[in-house]
């Protein structure tokens, strides 16, 4: 079987999807398209496959369109999608799947999302814990966007909510472990 | 003169709403030959059934009028009321208040003068009525069942296990129905056959059913309790009270032919038990492919049996029955996928319908099990199954859901993952309908034990590429199109009526519906009951339905048929018609506007008579009467005038 999505033919490769399964702990087999995930989601108007249509590609094997998506870089994670799914799949987690096996295999179409995405994530690691002015701080600088969010920024600084200092947690070691245990090729 | 009362029901809102109840007692209670007029809140209520009660003893009266619903909801109720009052239950009538009058004229004044007029319209008849005594009828306490399938022949057994003879009619030379080509079931899987052939058996050895197979009704006369059905046989051309089944005939027969039991995949001889299980366990002769009976040249079967038993002069047989109750049976058939023409059905030879792939998965089909395609041969690798070929299509005329292909079809992918570990299932479906115990679950299992591939998508076109079968889809949940180079195509094809269902229905004279399917007398609350009394239905002639259900409707239908049974006779209602002989001039008039049989002409006396069972109460004739010698019980002439002159 062949998949045709804007006039290019993709095979099929069900080592995709058990791969998929091994990186996200999610059966997607038991996925039966309700659509809920899609129906709740906040970042579903900008994503190029809906959460469910994605959830969809992986169950085919349609590996190039799945790593090829941008809708992955759009999740924010809520996990609203995750708390109704009827079935009990965490559906960011099969997000969080795509994401790594695309950076791990180069196909990633995530633009800034991705850049944010990393810069994120790398943050963790440092400090076990976000630090939002270093994280504003990275992105600016490496996206080349100073300007914009300005006055989102100022607003939170203004309450309080950019903290100078990192804290520094306590258990940072152990997370810094979890990502040295992870890294490489974006499984478990 | 009679002592009327009328009783006016408000129906809560329904009919105190829009009419003005008390103005309507108040215009009753003036009318001639009203001793009490009385409103309440429900009269079908049991406080509500108390005054009428109270009051017909108080006032003693001879006639009640209860101003409430349409007769069809609540006349059997406040007549059995009355009757249980002392009064006769023809004695009651019902002003048809809420249907006719405040549901439909939204003005008050103009509802509530209408209401008055119909109370007294009815008064007046009821001052008039008659007490009536209901017809004695006696019954014939044997059945019919046309149509031996499963539902027919469960239907059979347990209208002979309450005591009662049954005649079994099946077109076939063999009993079981489409359940016989099954291989396995669904949702449990089990074997087809090996649930099947205990009744089959049953059915062919029951003391009290009398198996007529290769049979077909031509003709019912009669009524509810005493119906006469004719029953043609046609020949088998093997005498089987000689037949013991040994099967050398087929196996020395030389004219083989394509199988319709095998759905075309197999081969079968001009005489041949169709299976191995099948009952009657005997030998049929299909007449149009025999050599001997079309050219008198070959005879060989008559030259091995070693019992004789090939009879080449036997003839048509007609048997008549008179039978109390008849159940219909008659099944399905599938809609011709070839009228499909983009699935290339009938072109292409892997390209088969849910039936044949049954024959192919089943250990007496023609494969003996194994998942082979039909035109190499080989084992396919890649089986596509297309859902709601016809069903759900109101261009090919089969706007509806056959019910039945969401679960077969999951069933299919499953055997054949079952059989071809290697194999790969593809549905194309447009909804997945499983209600059904432990159904949806059975679909998922398809889908995660089996890695069945749903898609969800009519597909296009199927062509064939070299020696695959191309089909063109859509998947809708991804967006995205699809192209599956597959080695066999299984058509799930819509369910229709079986073959003559339509002929059957005018012979038996009861409705169907625009696509062939009989007419129930009530959806709802009336399921195996037709709209002529004493003849029910079952099984997929009613409407498609699966084994489950068709064995549920066959016990339903049993069980009405059990209960007509158990009295010593049927009561038939007295608002008939009759003859006033000194006035009739024996003209027959009356016979030709009878729909029913039930008017005839005695020429010895030259007047018309009434065969009163039959009368529906229809009042044809005493229109058509000339000379008024007709009439119609508490419908009489001069009844119906009173009524019209009390309407002011």
């Amino acid at each position: 079987m062949r998949l045709v999505i804007d006039r290019r033919s993709h095979p099929l490769d069900p080592d995709f999807t058990a791969l998929v399964h091994s990186a996200s702990g999610q059966a997607l087999s038991l996925c039966y398209q309700c659509r809920k995930c899609t129906a709740g989601c906040p970042m579903a108007h900008a994503m190029d496959f809906w959460p469910h249509k994605l959830i969809r590609l992986v169950q085919l094997g349609a590996q190039g369109p799945a790593l090829r998506a941008h809708g992955p870089w759009l999740c924010a994670g809520c996990g609203t999608c995750s708390a109704r799914c009827p079935n009990g799949l965490d559906v960011s987690r099969v997000m969080d799947a795509v994401k790594e096996l695309a950076e791990a295999r180069g196909l990633s179409r995530g633009g800034r999302a991705r850049l944010f995405h990393r810069i994120f994530l790398d943050g963790i690691r440092l400090f076990g814990r976000q630090h939002e002015a270093t994280l504003l701080a990275r992105y600016k600088l490496s996206s080349g966007n100073l300007l914009g969010d300005l006055v989102h920024g100022l607003r939170l600084a203004i309450k309080g909510k950019v903290p100078p200092l990192p804290t520094l947690l306590r258990g940072r070691r152990s997370v810094a472990a979890i990502f040295a245990r992870t890294q490489g090729g974006g499984e478990g | 003169m009679k002592r009327a009362g009328v009783f006016i029901c408000w129906c809560g809102q329904n009919i105190a709403g829009t009419v003005d109840v008390a103005a309507v007692r108040e215009a009753a209670a003036a009318l001639p030959g009203v001793v009490h007029a009385q409103d309440y809140q429900y009269m079908c209520s049991e406080p509500g059934q108390e005054l009428i009660k109270a009051a017909s003893a108080a006032h003693r009266l001879d006639a009640v009028v209860v101003a409430a619903c349409s007769p069809a909801m609540h006349e059997t109720t406040f007549r059995r009321l009355v009757a249980g009052c002392g009064l006769n239950e023809h004695q009651c009538e019902i002003a048809n208040i809420r249907e006719q009058c405040s549901w439909v004229h939204p003005r008050g004044a103009e509802a509530t003068a209408k209401a008055k007029a119909i109370v007294a319209s009815m008064v007046a008849k009821a001052l008039r009525d008659e007490p009536l005594a209901p017809i004695s009828v006696p019954v014939s306490r044997r059945a019919l069942v046309i149509g031996a399938g499963i539902s027919g022949m469960q239907a059979a057994l347990e209208i002979a296990a309450g005591g009662y003879e049954v005649a079994l009619v099946e077109r076939e030379p063999y009993i079981g129905g489409h359940m016989t080509q099954l291989s396995e079931t669904f949702p449990t899987l089990d074997c087809s056959q090996c649930i099947l052939t205990p009744k089959t058996a049953e059915v062919g050895r029951h003391p009290r059913i009398e198996l007529l197979v290769n049979s077909k009704v031509t003709a019912l006369e009669g009524y509810v309790g005493n119906f006469r059905a004719t029953i043609k046989r046609t020949p088998a051309y093997v005498d089987w009270s000689k037949c013991t089944g040994c099967g050398l005939c087929e196996e020395k027969c030389p004219t083989k032919l394509a199988s319709a039991f095998e759905r075309g995949l197999g081969r079968t001889k001009a005489i041949s038990i169709p299976f191995p299980q099948a009952v009657p366990h005997k030998p049929t002769i299909a007449a149009e492919h025999c050599q001997y009976l079309r050219s008198g040249k070959c005879g060989i079967c008559a030259k091995v049996c070693p019992v004789g038993a090939i009879d080449f002069q036997q003839g048509e047989e007609t048997v008549r029955r008179d039978v109390g109750a008849v159940v219909v049976a008659t099944g399905y058939d599938l809609f011709p996928a070839a009228k499909v023409g983009e699935y290339g059905y009938g072109e292409l030879p892997d390209v088969i319908d849910g039936l044949a792939f049954e024959r192919l998965n089943s250990a007496s089909g023609p494969t003996s099990g194994q998942i082979k395609r039909p035109s190499d041969g080989k084992v396919p690798k890649e089986v596509v199954f297309i859902q709601c070929v016809g069903s759900r299509d109101a261009e090919k005329g089969y706007p509806y859901c056959s019910k039945i292909c969401c679960m077969y079809t999951a069933k299919h992918a499953r055997l054949y993952k079952h059989k071809v570990h290697a194999g790969q299932a593809y549905v194309f479906y447009m909804d997945v309908r499983a209600g059904g115990k432990g159904y949806e679950e059975f679909v998922q299992r398809a889908q995660e034990e089996d890695g069945a591939i749903y898609l969800r998508g009519r597909v296009a076109k199927v062509f064939q590429e070299g020696d695959k079968v191309m089909v063109w889809g859509a998947d809708t949940l991804t967006g995205a199109k699809v192209e599956v180079a597959a080695d066999m195509v299984v058509l799930a094809t819509a369910i229709t009526p079986a073959a003559g269902a339509k002929d059957l229905a005018q012979l038996l004279k009861v409705g169907t519906d625009q696509y062939g399917f009989f007419n129930e007398a009530h959806p709802k609350l009336r399921p195996v009951e037709s709209l002529t009394r004493g003849l029910y239905l079952t099984g997929c002639c009613q409407a498609p339905k699966d084994i489950p259900d068709a064995v549920s409707q066959a016990g339903s239908a049993a069980s009405k048929v059990l209960g007509l049974f158990a009295g010593k006779e049927l009561q038939h209602p007295p608002t008939v018609v009759r003859v006033i002989s000194e006035v009739c001039q024996g003209c027959g008039l009356c016979v030709e506007a009878c729909a029913y049989q039930a008017r005839e002409l005695d020429t010895r006396r030259k007047v018309a008579v009434v065969k009163e069972v039959l009368c529906q109460g229809c009042g044809a004739c005493a229109v058509a009467c000339p000379s008024g010698a007709t009439e119609h019980k508490n419908y009489a002439k001069g009844q119906v005038l009173s009524m019209i002159d009390a309407i002011q």
